[in-house]
């Protein structure tokens, strides 16, 4: 057996942002950058170590607002319109960088990665990457499993079951819709858990899900083995706790490869540094300027005076941080291994788009790291989720404590003086909810419309994102906008539902708007 | 927000800008000036934030950056206003944890109530009282401790510094009259984490390593281990 197991997670996740009134709308650009710089990048890398016959062993997590927006025809025409954007100005860089070598080199370079998208999504996809990420699964390159439906952060729904149930029970539906076969574990929102969820995770049909460190080692048992083996709580289904070291490497702005001066440059993009009149068919209307994703230059140090981008040598720093990694994980696992009397696991998760877009190298690191580890000696060895239960079926029983991954490990980001008056307002919702849904047992024709609608609009404002934006403070008046939209829609629909007077009209108008899960049925929140 | 995006808008529109982020200015400041100040203040708020947000945060906040010119809201901005309800008008009080040692509450009380109870002289003001009632069936009157919180008849929301981590609490809103205490409103139950290591059991200690496993552990995700357990501290998560 192998001396140490290692658990790579991906979450893939983005809030639903759809604007069809508007031609473009600047927060689609969240999904189109995820799109270029981390889907078809990693779904490329995946299946060309299937075909080189490198084993592969990775955990996804696709949330199924991901899933609706990858799969619904406006997006992805856009996204198609999106990349001839981007191949024109690609191609236009390599006219304007002629007479300067090195940047010449990195423009064909950026005309070839869009390209290869351009071709990837349009024709070998036929515009939807979803059957080519379910395929990976049937051939165990990976484990899918799911996230909540809206990617709400329970432990603030705890109050209101019948919401954390809708949350659970509509991811698992929506994840078998999509990718054609029933999850078996779960990716927590912001690993937001608190005792008793698991209750909820059981009835769906779920296996497993994952918690921080803390929830691990602060579980209402002390867990024998540390972080470095899974807990089951009293109804079977298992909690496995992320490893710090493990993500320190990575996610650390101080400490992790990504910040390493030899790699690209997040903050030089030509979208803000070529003149307007050069750039302005490629940013938004209205003269704002936007990351195009063509970047020129290398980290170099703190302060503004930057080099022009390596790229062999950012290669070269991918090999050696893939190799420093497997050496940690292995010198880790050497320290750990004799305090336990099973092979101890290491779980690193990563929001799955901090690769290719944040980290521009991050694709190539894990595809570096994947080849090495198949071909290394077996004492670091890759596994998923159900692949360690099937081994070690036996577990210390014990529930984990109350947790995130948030700063200071607990609800501070989702609940702090930004954004704590949304949790009023959705509060209310759900109780409406469940009034409409017990006044209108059965129901056909405009009436059930209204309510499967006031069911989307329930779920949208319950996005994580948009407190964690309101905190974070990267888009707060979208993220502001968007609440105050749903709770808005919610609420009139509502209002109109007891009165009885519903504007046909307006409805439609809002059900191709906001149209997240076609199939939703509002008796969920029965 | 880039100091072009800046330059491209009118003087007044950057003073109700300033206005609106509360930075003080001179009346007769220039428009370069004003620039400036409001990117060094967009830059100090960027700092800050960069200082709160552990790596996980910082991490995933990139994904939702595709420009710095919209970090505020212009207000020429033509996004349609969703006029929402300040209140429901409903008594009710919901607690939320939000750590092992606090707790958050947002409450409203029914207009017409409200000015039921003020009635007459013998109203003695609204409190918050936080009952801890671990281990115990609440029956209204047989909470371990409690403590009280004077609020005001605007006040609808408060972060609430609880005494002990791993405890249950209930929040009630109550009014005083004629100096007794009347119940208006009983939250939800909540419960807060320990924030720190279950004592060691019989199970745990059939591993003879565990201590140092769990020092070890504990040393890494930057939390102490302690000799004793009910000692709470922040997690760094990282």
């Amino acid at each position: 057996m192998s001396k140490g197991f290692l658990l790579l997670l991906l979450h893939c996740h983005l809030p639903f942002v759809r604007h069809p009134d508007h031609p473009r709308f600047l927060e689609e650009d969240w999904l189109f950058e995820g799109i270029s710089e981390t889907y078809l990048p990693l779904l490329r890398i995946l299946e060309r170590l299937r075909e080189e016959r490198v084993s592969v062993k990775l955990t996804v997590s696709i949330s199924p607002t991901l899933l609706s927006m990858l799969s619904d025809e406006l997006l992805q025409e856009r996204y198609a319109r999106h990349l001839e954007r981007l191949l024109e100005l690609a191609g236009k860089e390599t006219e304007r960088t002629r007479s300067q070598p090195h940047f010449n080199r990195l423009a064909w370079m950026y005309l070839d990665l869009v390209t290869r998208n351009y071709e990837q999504f349009t024709r070998k996809y036929g515009r939807n990457l979803i059957p080519h990420l379910a395929k990976l699964e049937k051939v165990g390159v990976v484990e899918l499993i799911t996230s909540a439906a809206t990617h709400a952060y329970l432990p603030l729904l705890e109050k209101y079951p019948q919401a954390v149930d809708a949350q659970i029970g509509l991811a698992v539906q929506m994840h078998e819709k999509h990718l054609g076969s029933r999850p078996r574990g779960i990716w927590l929102p912001e690993c937001g858990y608190y005792p008793g969820l698991e209750t909820f995770l059981k009835k769906h049909g779920l296996e497993y899900f994952f918690v921080d460190t803390h929830g691990i080692l602060y579980a209402d048992r002390r867990p024998s083995y540390g972080n470095y083996a899974p807990i089951v709580c009293e109804n079977g289904v298992a909690a496995f706790a992320r490893d710090p070291e493990a993500s320190r490497a990575v996610w650390s702005a101080e400490e992790g490869y990504p910040g390493d001066i030899s790699y690209r440059e997040f903050y030089r993009d030509i979208g803000y540094d070529l003149p307007l009149e050069y750039i302005r068919p490629y940013i938004h209307e209205g003269d704002v300027r936007i990351n195009t994703g063509i970047k020129y230059y290398a980290i170099t140090g703190p302060g503004d005076r930057k080099k022009p981008y390596n790229r062999e040598e950012a290669m070269k720093k991918v090999e050696e941080h893939s190799e420093n990694f497997i050496y940690s994980r292995r010198n880790q696992v050497e320290r750990i291994g004799g305090l336990m009397d099973r092979p101890p696991l290491i779980v690193a998760p990563f929001d799955a788009e901090l690769f290719g877009h944040w980290w521009f190298e991050g694709p190539e690191w894990l595809e570096s790291l994947l080849k090495k580890i198949d071909r290394g000696q077996n004492d670091l060895q890759l596994t998923t989720p159900l692949e360690y239960l099937l081994l070690f079926r036996e577990n210390q029983v014990a529930t984990p404590s109350f947790s995130s991954w948030g700063n200071k490990g607990y609800s501070e980001v989702w609940l702090s003086g930004s954004n704590d008056w949304i949790y009023r307002h959705v509060h209310k919702a759900v109780e409406r909810m469940k009034r409409l849904a017990k006044l209108f047992v059965s129901t056909n024709g405009v009436r059930r419309r209204a309510l499967n609608q006031a069911t989307r609009e329930l779920l949208l404002m319950q996005a994580s994102d948009w407190a964690f934006i309101m905190k974070t403070g990267t888009t707060v008046p979208y993220a502001v906008g968007r609440v105050r939209e749903h709770v808005h829609n919610f609420n009139r629909i509502y209002d109109s539902l007891l009165t009885n007077q519903l504007d046909l009209a307006w409805l439609t108008g809002l059900e191709a708007r906001n149209n997240i899960f076609p199939d939703v049925d509002y008796r969920i929140f029965s | 927000m880039t100091r072009e995006r800046l330059s491209s808008l009118p003087l007044d529109e950057l003073k109700i800008i300033a206005a609106r982020y509360k930075i003080e200015t001179d009346g007769d400041l220039d428009k370069d000036s004003l620039i400036g100040l409001l990117l060094d203040y967009f830059t100090d708020l960027r700092e800050e934030r960069e200082e709160f947000n552990n790596s996980l945060v910082r991490g995933e906040e990139k994904k939702y950056e595709v420009s710095m010119d919209e970090e505020i809201e212009r207000p020429s901005q033509g996004v349609e206003p969703y006029s929402i309800p300040k209140k429901y008008d409903e008594t009710q009080i919901t607690a939320l944890v939000r750590d092992p040692t606090w707790a958050y509450a947002y409450w409203e009380i029914n207009k017409s109530q409200l000015c039921e109870i003020k009635r007459g002289s013998k109203f003695g003001g609204l409190r918050l009282r936080v009952h801890d009632i671990t281990d115990v069936e609440y029956d209204g009157t047989n909470s371990n401790s409690h403590f009280d919180i004077p609020i005001k008849s605007k006040d609808d929301h408060w972060y609430i510094h609880l005494p002990k981590p791993g405890s249950i609490y209930v929040l009630e809103l109550i009014y005083l009259k004629n100096r007794k205490p009347c119940l208006l409103v009983r939250s939800n139950t909540i419960r807060t984490p320990r924030g720190c290591m279950a004592a060691a059991d019989g199970e745990t200690r059939r591993n003879p390593h565990v201590d140092r496993l769990l020092s070890m552990a504990a040393q890494v995700h930057r939390v102490p281990y302690p000799s004793s357990d009910s000692i709470p501290h922040r997690v760094s998560v990282d």
